[in-house]
Protein backbone atom coordinates (compact mmCIF):
# COMPACT_ATOMS: atom_id res chain seq x y z
CA UNK A 1 0.00 0.00 0.00
CA UNK A 2 1.31 3.18 -0.89
CA UNK A 3 0.44 6.57 0.49
CA UNK A 4 1.53 10.23 0.26
CA UNK A 5 2.34 11.77 3.60
CA UNK A 6 1.25 15.85 4.45
CA UNK A 7 2.77 16.40 8.02
CA UNK A 8 1.78 20.10 8.04
CA UNK A 9 3.96 22.41 10.18
CA UNK A 10 2.99 20.86 13.46
CA UNK A 11 4.52 17.64 13.20
CA UNK A 12 8.12 19.66 12.26
CA UNK A 13 8.01 21.20 14.99
CA UNK A 14 5.78 20.75 18.59
CA UNK A 15 4.59 17.99 17.52
CA UNK A 16 7.56 16.11 16.39
CA UNK A 17 6.88 13.24 18.83
CA UNK A 18 3.85 12.34 16.00
CA UNK A 19 5.40 11.91 12.68
CA UNK A 20 8.27 9.77 14.72
CA UNK A 21 5.90 7.55 16.23
CA UNK A 22 3.69 7.61 13.06
CA UNK A 23 6.36 6.43 10.89
CA UNK A 24 7.57 4.02 12.75
CA UNK A 25 4.55 2.27 13.60
CA UNK A 26 3.62 2.45 9.90
CA UNK A 27 6.92 1.32 9.24
CA UNK A 28 6.02 -1.35 11.30
CA UNK A 29 3.16 -2.81 9.91
CA UNK A 30 4.77 -2.82 6.28
CA UNK A 31 2.97 0.33 5.10
CA UNK A 32 4.95 3.21 3.00
CA UNK A 33 3.88 7.19 3.53
CA UNK A 34 5.90 9.19 1.05
CA UNK A 35 6.11 12.63 2.30
CA UNK A 36 5.02 15.35 -0.92
CA UNK A 37 7.63 17.11 -2.01
CA UNK A 38 8.14 21.07 -1.15
CA UNK A 39 4.53 21.05 0.56
CA UNK A 40 3.64 24.28 1.99
CA UNK A 41 1.54 24.94 5.13
CA UNK A 42 -2.48 24.21 5.05
CA UNK A 43 -3.17 27.61 6.04
CA UNK A 44 -5.04 26.21 9.16
CA UNK A 45 -8.08 27.91 10.25
CA UNK A 46 -6.69 31.69 10.15
CA UNK A 47 -5.70 31.56 6.47
CA UNK A 48 -9.68 30.76 5.78
CA UNK A 49 -10.79 33.52 7.43
CA UNK A 50 -8.39 36.25 6.12
CA UNK A 51 -8.95 35.05 2.32
CA UNK A 52 -10.79 32.32 1.04
CA UNK A 53 -9.85 31.65 -2.82
CA UNK A 54 -6.24 32.30 -1.44
CA UNK A 55 -6.44 29.79 1.28
CA UNK A 56 -7.70 26.86 -0.24
CA UNK A 57 -5.77 27.29 -3.41
CA UNK A 58 -2.69 27.17 -1.31
CA UNK A 59 -4.38 24.44 0.46
CA UNK A 60 -4.90 22.58 -3.42
CA UNK A 61 -1.35 23.55 -4.15
CA UNK A 62 -0.60 20.46 -1.48
CA UNK A 63 -3.18 18.09 -3.10
CA UNK A 64 -1.58 19.17 -6.38
CA UNK A 65 1.63 18.26 -5.52
CA UNK A 66 0.49 14.73 -4.39
CA UNK A 67 -1.64 13.93 -7.58
CA UNK A 68 1.77 14.83 -9.46
CA UNK A 69 3.85 12.62 -7.89
CA UNK A 70 1.49 9.38 -8.95
CA UNK A 71 1.45 7.45 -12.22
CA UNK A 72 -1.81 6.89 -13.99
CA UNK A 73 -2.02 3.12 -12.66
CA UNK A 74 -1.98 4.13 -9.42
CA UNK A 75 -5.20 6.19 -10.02
CA UNK A 76 -7.22 7.67 -6.81
CA UNK A 77 -4.14 8.84 -4.81
CA UNK A 78 -4.26 8.43 -0.78
CA UNK A 79 -3.55 11.41 1.33
CA UNK A 80 -2.30 10.84 4.98
CA UNK A 81 -3.02 14.06 6.82
CA UNK A 82 -2.18 13.25 10.80
CA UNK A 83 -2.84 16.93 11.96
CA UNK A 84 -6.51 17.59 12.80
CA UNK A 85 -6.66 21.04 11.51
CA UNK A 86 -4.62 20.26 8.08
CA UNK A 87 -6.56 17.21 7.79
CA UNK A 88 -9.74 19.39 8.12
CA UNK A 89 -8.50 22.26 5.74
CA UNK A 90 -7.55 19.79 2.86
CA UNK A 91 -10.66 17.46 3.27
CA UNK A 92 -12.55 20.80 2.93
CA UNK A 93 -10.56 21.51 -0.13
CA UNK A 94 -11.43 18.65 -1.49
CA UNK A 95 -14.97 18.82 -1.07
CA UNK A 96 -15.45 22.49 -1.80
CA UNK A 97 -13.70 22.65 -5.07
CA UNK A 98 -15.46 19.48 -6.77
CA UNK A 99 -18.73 21.28 -5.02
CA UNK A 100 -18.10 24.89 -6.35
CA UNK A 101 -17.42 25.26 -10.25
CA UNK A 102 -16.42 28.91 -9.75
CA UNK A 103 -14.33 27.81 -7.25
CA UNK A 104 -12.78 25.16 -9.03
CA UNK A 105 -12.05 27.40 -11.77
CA UNK A 106 -10.51 30.17 -9.40
CA UNK A 107 -8.07 27.95 -7.81
CA UNK A 108 -7.35 26.05 -11.57
CA UNK A 109 -6.32 30.01 -12.46
CA UNK A 110 -3.89 30.45 -9.96
CA UNK A 111 -2.05 26.76 -9.64
CA UNK A 112 -1.94 27.49 -13.55
CA UNK A 113 0.41 30.17 -13.43
CA UNK A 114 2.92 27.61 -11.57
CA UNK A 115 2.25 24.60 -14.32
CA UNK A 116 0.26 23.05 -11.69
CA UNK A 117 -2.91 21.34 -11.77
CA UNK A 118 -5.90 19.88 -9.33
CA UNK A 119 -8.29 17.68 -10.83
CA UNK A 120 -9.65 16.15 -7.35
CA UNK A 121 -8.07 12.19 -8.14
CA UNK A 122 -6.25 12.39 -4.75
CA UNK A 123 -8.06 11.43 -1.32
CA UNK A 124 -7.39 13.20 2.36
CA UNK A 125 -7.17 10.70 4.59
CA UNK A 126 -6.57 10.73 8.60
CA UNK A 127 -4.14 7.75 9.89
CA UNK A 128 -6.64 6.83 12.48
CA UNK A 129 -8.77 6.24 9.59
CA UNK A 130 -6.19 4.37 7.33
CA UNK A 131 -5.02 2.37 10.92
CA UNK A 132 -8.40 0.98 11.41
CA UNK A 133 -10.05 0.59 8.23
CA UNK A 134 -7.15 -0.06 5.79
CA UNK A 135 -4.48 -2.23 7.67
CA UNK A 136 -7.13 -3.09 10.07
CA UNK A 137 -7.55 -3.70 13.55
CA UNK A 138 -6.56 -7.68 13.19
CA UNK A 139 -3.51 -7.15 12.11
CA UNK A 140 -2.72 -4.34 14.57
CA UNK A 141 -3.17 -6.83 17.33
CA UNK A 142 -1.09 -9.22 15.30
CA UNK A 143 2.28 -6.98 15.87
CA UNK A 144 1.37 -6.32 19.52
CA UNK A 145 4.07 -7.61 21.73
CA UNK A 146 3.45 -5.87 24.56
CA UNK A 147 -0.06 -5.89 25.74
CA UNK A 148 -1.00 -3.11 27.72
CA UNK A 149 -3.36 -4.86 29.95
CA UNK A 150 -4.57 -2.79 32.87
CA UNK A 151 -3.97 0.46 30.95
CA UNK A 152 -7.08 2.53 31.43
CA UNK A 153 -6.60 5.10 28.13
CA UNK A 154 -9.08 7.69 27.61
CA UNK A 155 -9.35 8.53 24.25
CA UNK A 156 -9.53 11.72 22.89
CA UNK A 157 -10.80 12.69 19.25
CA UNK A 158 -11.03 16.35 19.54
CA UNK A 159 -13.38 18.38 17.19
CA UNK A 160 -11.77 18.65 13.81
CA UNK A 161 -11.25 15.21 12.69
CA UNK A 162 -14.89 13.70 13.14
CA UNK A 163 -16.96 17.40 12.39
CA UNK A 164 -17.99 18.32 10.54
CA UNK A 165 -17.22 16.16 8.08
CA UNK A 166 -17.62 12.51 9.41
CA UNK A 167 -16.02 10.22 6.75
CA UNK A 168 -15.02 7.64 8.80
CA UNK A 169 -16.54 7.86 12.00
CA UNK A 170 -19.47 8.81 14.28
CA UNK A 171 -19.23 12.59 14.65
CA UNK A 172 -20.44 12.74 18.22
CA UNK A 173 -19.35 9.44 19.33
CA UNK A 174 -16.50 8.27 17.68
CA UNK A 175 -15.31 5.11 18.29
CA UNK A 176 -12.07 4.03 16.69
CA UNK A 177 -9.46 4.94 18.81
CA UNK A 178 -11.78 2.97 21.31
CA UNK A 179 -11.95 -0.09 19.43
CA UNK A 180 -8.08 0.89 18.95
CA UNK A 181 -6.85 0.78 22.31
CA UNK A 182 -9.12 -2.26 22.62
CA UNK A 183 -7.11 -4.14 20.54
CA UNK A 184 -3.60 -2.98 22.37
CA UNK A 185 -4.99 -4.96 25.20
CA UNK A 186 -5.81 -1.77 27.13
CA UNK A 187 -9.17 -0.40 28.12
CA UNK A 188 -11.09 2.25 26.87
CA UNK A 189 -12.35 4.72 29.51
CA UNK A 190 -16.62 5.82 28.42
CA UNK A 191 -16.22 9.49 29.15
CA UNK A 192 -18.41 12.08 27.46
CA UNK A 193 -16.08 14.86 26.34
CA UNK A 194 -14.03 12.79 23.69
CA UNK A 195 -15.00 15.31 21.11
CA UNK A 196 -15.38 18.28 23.27
CA UNK A 197 -13.22 21.34 21.98
CA UNK A 198 -9.72 22.28 24.14
CA UNK A 199 -9.64 25.60 22.95
CA UNK A 200 -7.38 25.30 19.19
CA UNK A 201 -5.57 28.29 19.75
CA UNK A 202 -7.44 30.16 22.47
CA UNK A 203 -5.19 29.00 24.84
CA UNK A 204 -2.19 31.44 23.44
CA UNK A 205 -4.97 34.31 22.62
CA UNK A 206 -7.71 34.03 25.53
CA UNK A 207 -5.92 31.86 28.30
CA UNK A 208 -8.18 32.55 30.39
CA UNK A 209 -10.95 30.69 28.44
CA UNK A 210 -8.58 28.04 27.11
CA UNK A 211 -7.21 26.93 30.13
CA UNK A 212 -10.53 26.38 31.24
CA UNK A 213 -11.59 24.26 28.54
CA UNK A 214 -8.30 21.95 28.59
CA UNK A 215 -9.08 21.61 32.63
CA UNK A 216 -12.41 20.48 32.19
CA UNK A 217 -11.25 17.82 30.35
CA UNK A 218 -8.18 17.10 31.94
CA UNK A 219 -10.27 16.70 35.08
CA UNK A 220 -13.45 14.82 33.70
CA UNK A 221 -10.52 11.88 32.53
CA UNK A 222 -8.85 11.95 35.66
CA UNK A 223 -12.20 11.29 37.16
CA UNK A 224 -13.13 8.55 34.92
CA UNK A 225 -10.03 6.75 35.87
CA UNK A 226 -7.57 7.26 32.91
CA UNK A 227 -4.09 6.86 33.61
CA UNK A 228 -3.61 8.49 30.49
CA UNK A 229 -5.24 10.29 27.63
CA UNK A 230 -4.28 9.88 23.70
CA UNK A 231 -5.33 12.16 21.15
CA UNK A 232 -4.92 12.03 17.11
CA UNK A 233 -3.75 16.40 17.20
CA UNK A 234 -0.88 18.17 18.10
CA UNK A 235 -2.68 20.63 18.84
CA UNK A 236 -4.94 19.08 21.34
CA UNK A 237 -1.95 17.21 22.30
CA UNK A 238 -0.04 20.42 23.19
CA UNK A 239 -2.28 22.08 24.58
CA UNK A 240 -3.99 19.21 27.06
CA UNK A 241 -0.36 18.96 28.19
CA UNK A 242 2.13 21.86 28.14
CA UNK A 243 -0.16 23.51 30.02
CA UNK A 244 -1.01 21.34 32.57
CA UNK A 245 1.25 23.69 35.22
CA UNK A 246 -0.05 26.90 34.18
CA UNK A 247 -3.77 25.34 34.98
CA UNK A 248 -2.40 23.95 38.39
CA UNK A 249 -1.05 27.17 39.10
CA UNK A 250 -3.98 29.29 38.05
CA UNK A 251 -7.17 26.95 39.85
CA UNK A 252 -5.29 24.86 42.30
CA UNK A 253 -5.32 21.82 40.85
CA UNK A 254 -3.01 18.64 41.20
CA UNK A 255 -3.24 17.46 37.22
CA UNK A 256 -0.23 15.79 36.12
CA UNK A 257 -1.42 13.35 33.10
CA UNK A 258 0.10 12.43 30.32
CA UNK A 259 -1.00 12.83 27.20
CA UNK A 260 0.60 11.36 24.52
CA UNK A 261 -0.48 10.31 20.51
CA UNK A 262 -2.28 7.47 19.76
CA UNK A 263 0.92 6.44 17.87
CA UNK A 264 3.14 6.53 20.82
CA UNK A 265 0.63 4.17 22.79
CA UNK A 266 0.71 1.04 19.52
CA UNK A 267 4.68 1.94 19.19
CA UNK A 268 4.84 1.41 22.91
CA UNK A 269 2.54 -2.25 22.25
CA UNK A 270 4.66 -3.17 18.84
CA UNK A 271 7.77 -3.11 21.66
CA UNK A 272 9.43 0.02 19.79
CA UNK A 273 11.75 1.83 21.36
CA UNK A 274 11.32 5.20 23.41
CA UNK A 275 13.51 7.10 20.93
CA UNK A 276 11.76 5.78 18.01
CA UNK A 277 8.43 6.92 19.20
CA UNK A 278 9.81 10.06 20.35
CA UNK A 279 8.69 9.42 23.87
CA UNK A 280 11.59 11.53 25.58
CA UNK A 281 9.84 14.93 24.13
CA UNK A 282 7.00 14.64 26.19
CA UNK A 283 6.74 16.96 29.33
CA UNK A 284 4.81 14.35 31.21
CA UNK A 285 6.44 11.13 30.58
CA UNK A 286 3.44 8.23 30.82
CA UNK A 287 4.09 5.33 33.57
CA UNK A 288 5.62 2.08 32.77
CA UNK A 289 2.42 0.09 31.42
CA UNK A 290 0.96 -2.62 33.81
CA UNK A 291 2.24 -5.67 30.97
CA UNK A 292 5.73 -4.27 30.53
CA UNK A 293 6.33 -4.02 34.17
CA UNK A 294 5.06 -7.66 35.02
CA UNK A 295 7.02 -8.85 31.64
CA UNK A 296 10.21 -6.85 32.98
CA UNK A 297 10.30 -4.93 29.76
CA UNK A 298 9.83 -1.40 30.17
CA UNK A 299 7.89 0.53 27.82
CA UNK A 300 9.21 3.26 28.73
CA UNK A 301 12.09 3.70 31.11
CA UNK B 1 5.18 30.93 30.04
CA UNK B 2 9.10 31.17 29.87
CA UNK B 3 9.42 27.81 30.82
CA UNK B 4 6.86 26.30 28.12
CA UNK B 5 9.24 28.08 25.73
CA UNK B 6 12.40 26.45 27.42
CA UNK B 7 10.90 23.00 28.06
CA UNK B 8 9.77 22.92 24.32
CA UNK B 9 13.39 23.91 23.41
CA UNK B 10 14.98 21.27 25.49
CA UNK B 11 12.87 18.46 24.13
CA UNK B 12 13.24 19.34 20.50
CA UNK B 13 9.99 20.45 19.77
CA UNK B 14 10.75 24.20 18.73
CA UNK B 15 13.87 25.45 16.91
CA UNK B 16 15.06 28.61 16.43
CA UNK B 17 15.33 27.41 12.70
CA UNK B 18 12.02 28.26 10.95
CA UNK B 19 11.25 25.68 8.61
CA UNK B 20 10.76 26.89 5.01
CA UNK B 21 9.91 25.73 1.34
CA UNK B 22 12.29 25.83 -1.44
CA UNK B 23 9.75 27.10 -4.10
CA UNK B 24 8.90 30.49 -2.23
CA UNK B 25 8.66 32.35 -5.44
CA UNK B 26 5.83 29.75 -6.55
CA UNK B 27 3.45 30.11 -3.71
CA UNK B 28 4.19 34.38 -4.57
CA UNK B 29 3.21 33.77 -8.44
CA UNK B 30 -0.10 31.79 -7.39
CA UNK B 31 -1.20 35.07 -4.55
CA UNK B 32 -0.17 37.30 -7.30
CA UNK B 33 -2.30 35.86 -10.07
CA UNK B 34 -5.26 35.52 -7.83
CA UNK B 35 -4.85 38.88 -6.79
CA UNK B 36 -4.62 40.16 -10.36
CA UNK B 37 -7.83 38.16 -10.93
CA UNK B 38 -9.73 39.63 -7.90
CA UNK B 39 -8.51 43.48 -9.10
CA UNK B 40 -9.71 42.89 -12.44
CA UNK B 41 -12.93 41.72 -11.33
CA UNK B 42 -13.42 44.71 -9.30
CA UNK B 43 -12.84 47.30 -11.58
CA UNK B 44 -15.34 48.40 -13.75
Amino acid sequence: MKYLYFPGCSLKGTGKAYEESLLAVFRAVGVDLQEIDDWNCCGATAYMSVDEVQAFTLAARNLGLAEESATAEEGVIDVVAPCAACYLVLLKTQRYVAQHPDLKERVATGLGAVGLTYAGTSRVRHPLDVLVNDIGLQRIGQRVKQKLSGLKVASYYGCQIVRPFATFDSAYNPTSMDRLVTALGATPVIWPLKTRCCGGTLTGTIPEAGLRLNRILLNEAKRRGADMMVTVCPLCQFNLECYQNEINRQFQDNLRMPVIYLTQLIGQAFGLSDVELGLQRLFIPPARVPAAQEGGKAAHA
Amino acid sequence: MTGLGFNLMRTGRMSLRPETIRRRAELRKILDTLAAEEKQEVTP
